[in-house]
């Protein structure tokens, strides 16, 4: 076979002892490079956004506010996070089996697949020709080019999601890895079995929407495509959750060694995942025409909440094994020395806390209960469901990836983070501003506020609206949170592209 | 370790805490999902699910002759519509307005109809805050019994074109 | 076969369990103030 592993091409990590393969390595540092540049893009984004929602500001003219919205929507929620969960996948079927990525070549066809996905989009959106939202919901039609780079991003990353899978089987054939997968691992095995799903969902919704826009097909269900469009737009977000969880139980054991107290249980909770949480699609569709009760009830429920259970177990069984490492260091007086003593400086531990109490006081328990199909009569399409997806995505996701990266520059790309200090802080600077900017959203929501509106006052129609008087408390929190939150933004793309590029040498 | 391989046979047997914690979350999850059937059934609030496939332009001549027979007045350029209590009533979504302002009776329960005539838009009745997602070809039905007096607004939370923002309408409830 | 005996008496992490039972409290308020709002709605169908 012309594929035969190539010792020359690994390098022993001195710090975990792993292997880690040089082309595995090089396409890590691209995606996690590119993921961070969009991240850049779409933080200033926000900001600009944030001080328009925040009517007191009102920052940015009506046109731009709407192209700005469907431009900070596409770059986070797609190109940021994939990108970085490409770079994840490489990073959990090479690195951590001890393995190579079996074929390098295949991994730069997919990451250029997916950067000229990304560009046309970004292009066609900036340029005016594509003010439709991150949802592009037919008749609204947009340029036909957006819809083709949405279709090329997707087919890359889907070449990513094959190579990643042909990575861990190679991995176990060559013997490289024994054993069963460990569980990071097994976690990124079902954001990537969630991807797969997700990416041909996308496909199949985007296909015809393009046909449709170049006129070869006259026409397009819209109840259909939001069917459709949420099988890849809210899959996309249940592959940041399997992947955020899988990065929890990583930061979990790189910061104070924690062990998963049983296997079983997190791999359990795993399976639940993959079983039934893309049923969640259909919270989107709880107050749609066209859709029966039962089947609303039975996919908004997951059949019976049992992708709930699953994070339920994980929000138990992750600060379980902190706290046995914690007491077997000898942190075990009275209920919490473990918590106190826990190395709240280090910023992988303080991302892990963060994201871990982000997501699931704000994010996860928000979601069920907008998900209720009655409840979300009072929710839908308001700027709560903003809210509880910056919970989840942002505060979530984010804030995790966010953690690991501290530990993926020293430890793949080889270099020491420039500031210390500035890094000690910079989970609880973001942490702190997401706090105030999705509480702020969440109560401007329950009181009515529109998500995706320029102006909720709506000078000059028909009738102008009222809204309570502490909506403009709670836009002020978010804007005041957002400005917050990008500042914390900025910091970690300064001490992420810094370190690259000035840190110290860690092979010498 | 969960970034290495775990020991060779990792399927053991769960510790009380954990059993305690599955088992509470199961029955936690089981009301979660009770709670939304009890309510469809015995609730006086649930979604609507009552729905016709209608063509736009069927839909315009329904809003057009409901308009006809039950005009009482004029607003801002917009038809002011009283129903029959109990009765059918038409509201279609265009971009950018809600046509017509609907007046209705406290108490009274009415079958509200929902349209587009072009882009989705979403019903937002503030400061009630009851949102709908309004399809074109999707005549989707409210029964709605408006429980207080006053002058509602409707807005629209589904972007729609540049305009969005600017798509008010009203809804007016009488004794 | 011992062992399993042993750590299915034994508490691994106390903490972490009162922990869980906050967030469990939390997400119960939430869920049953949400639900009472929607209990003040108008009535529809």
């Amino acid at each position: 076979m012309a594929t035969q592993t190539k010792e020359a091409d690994f390098r022993t990590c001195p710090v975990t002892t792993l292997q880690v393969h040089r082309p595995a390595e090089l396409l890590i540092t691209a995606n996690a490079v590119t993921a961070v540049v969009f991240l850049t893009v779409g933080g200033i984004l926000a900001l600009l956004l944030a001080l328009t929602r925040w009517q007191a500001v009102h920052l940015l003219p009506a046109d731009w506010f709407y192209t700005f919205l469907t431009a900070h929507g596409i770059t986070m929620l797609v190109f940021w996070i994939v990108f970085f969960e490409v770079a994840g996948l490489y990073f959990g079927s090479s690195v951590l089996l001890n393995g190579r990525l079996v074929a390098p070549k295949v991994g730069w066809v997919a990451f250029g697949l997916m950067l000229a996905g990304a560009l046309l989009a970004e292009l066609m959106i900036f340029t005016g020709q594509a003010d439709v939202m991150f949802t592009a919901y037919v008749p609204l039609k947009a340029h036909p080019l957006f819809y083709l780079g949405i279709i090329l991003f997707a087919v890359g990353a889907l070449v990513a999601v094959y190579l990643f899978f042909a990575s861990v089987v190679v991995a176990k054939h060559e013997r490289r890895h024994t054993g069963s997968l460990p569980l990071v691992t097994f976690g990124l095995v079902v954001a990537a079995i969630i991807a797969a799903f997700t990416l041909i969902s996308g496909a199949i919704t985007f296909i015809p929407a393009f046909f449709w826009s170049v006129g070869l097909l006259e026409t397009y269900d819209p109840a259909a495509y939001r069917l459709l469009f949420w099988a890849f737009g809210h899959s996309a977000q249940q592959i940041n959750l399997a992947a955020m969880v899988a990065i929890w139980y990583a930061l979990a054991t790189l910061t104070v060694g924690a062990t998963p107290i049983n296997e079983k249980l997190s791999r359990m909770a795993f399976l639940l995942y993959i079983l039934f949480i893309n049923l969640g699609s259909i919270h989107h569709l709880m107050v749609d025409p066209g859709l029966s009760v039962v089947y609303k009830i039975t996919n908004t429920s997951y059949i019976m909440y049992l992708a709930v259970l699953g994070s339920m177990i994980h929000a138990y069984s992750i600060p379980a094994a902190v706290e046995v490492a914690q007491r077997a260091k000898g942190y075990s007086k009275g209920l919490f020395q473990w918590l106190w003593r826990a190395p709240w400086g280090e910023p992988g531990f303080s991302a892990l806390v963060v994201s871990m109490v982000l997501f699931g006081f704000l994010g996860g328990v928000s979601g069920v209960i907008q998900g209720m199909m009655q409840l979300n009569m009072m929710i839908h399409n308001t700027i709560r469901v903003v809210g509880h997806f910056h919970a989840t995505v942002v505060g979530g996701t984010t804030v995790a990836f966010m953690g690991l990266t501290y530990y993926i520059i020293p430890l793949i790309m080889r270099r020491d983070i420039i500031s210390k200090g500035l890094a000690r802080i910079q989970p609880y600077v973001y942490g702190s501003g997401l706090f105030l900017l999705i509480v702020g959203m969440m109560l401007s929501g329950d009181m009515g506020v529109p998500r995706r509106s320029w102006d909720i006052y709506a000078t000059g129609g028909a009738f102008t609206t009222q809204f309570p008087a502490f909506t403009d408390v709670t836009l002020a929190m978010l804007g005041i949170g957002a400005i917050v939150a990008v500042i914390g933004g900025a910091m970690f793309v300064y001490l992420a592209v810094f370190s690259l590029l000035f840190g110290k040498d860690l092979r010498k | 370790m969960s970034l290495a391989a775990p020991e060779r046979i990792w399927w053991k047997p769960l510790g009380w805490d954990e059993k305690l914690w599955v088992w509470v979350s199961l029955v936690f999850c089981v009301i979660l999902l009770s709670g939304m059937i009890v309510w469809h059934v015995a609730g006086l609030q649930t979604a609507p699910s009552e729905t016709y496939s209608v063509s736009v332009e069927r839909f315009t001549q329904l809003t057009d002759d409901f308009i006809e027979e039950y005009k009482v007045g004029e607003e801002n350029g917009l038809p002011v519509v009283r129903p029959p209590a109990g009765g059918d009533a038409y509201v279609q979504a265009s971009t950018w307005q809600w046509s017509p302002i609907l007046e209705l009776q406290k108490g009274q329960t009415y079958r509200i109809h929902l349209s587009s005539k072009d882009l989705q838009h979403g019903f937002s009745l503030q400061p009630v805050n009851y949102n709908l997602q309004v399809l074109p070809d999707y005549d989707y039905v409210m029964t709605l019994t408006p429980a207080d007096v006053g002058e509602f607004t409707i807005l629209c939370n589904e972007y729609c074109g540049l305009g969005h923002h600017l798509m008010v309408g009203k809804l007016i409830v009488t004794e | 076969m011992a062992q399993g005996e042993k750590t299915k008496r034994k508490i691994h992490a106390p903490g972490t369990l009162v922990l869980v039972f906050v967030f469990l409290a939390w997400f119960i308020a939430l869920y049953v103030l949400q639900w009472s709002l929607l209990a003040r709605g108008w009535p529809i169908r």
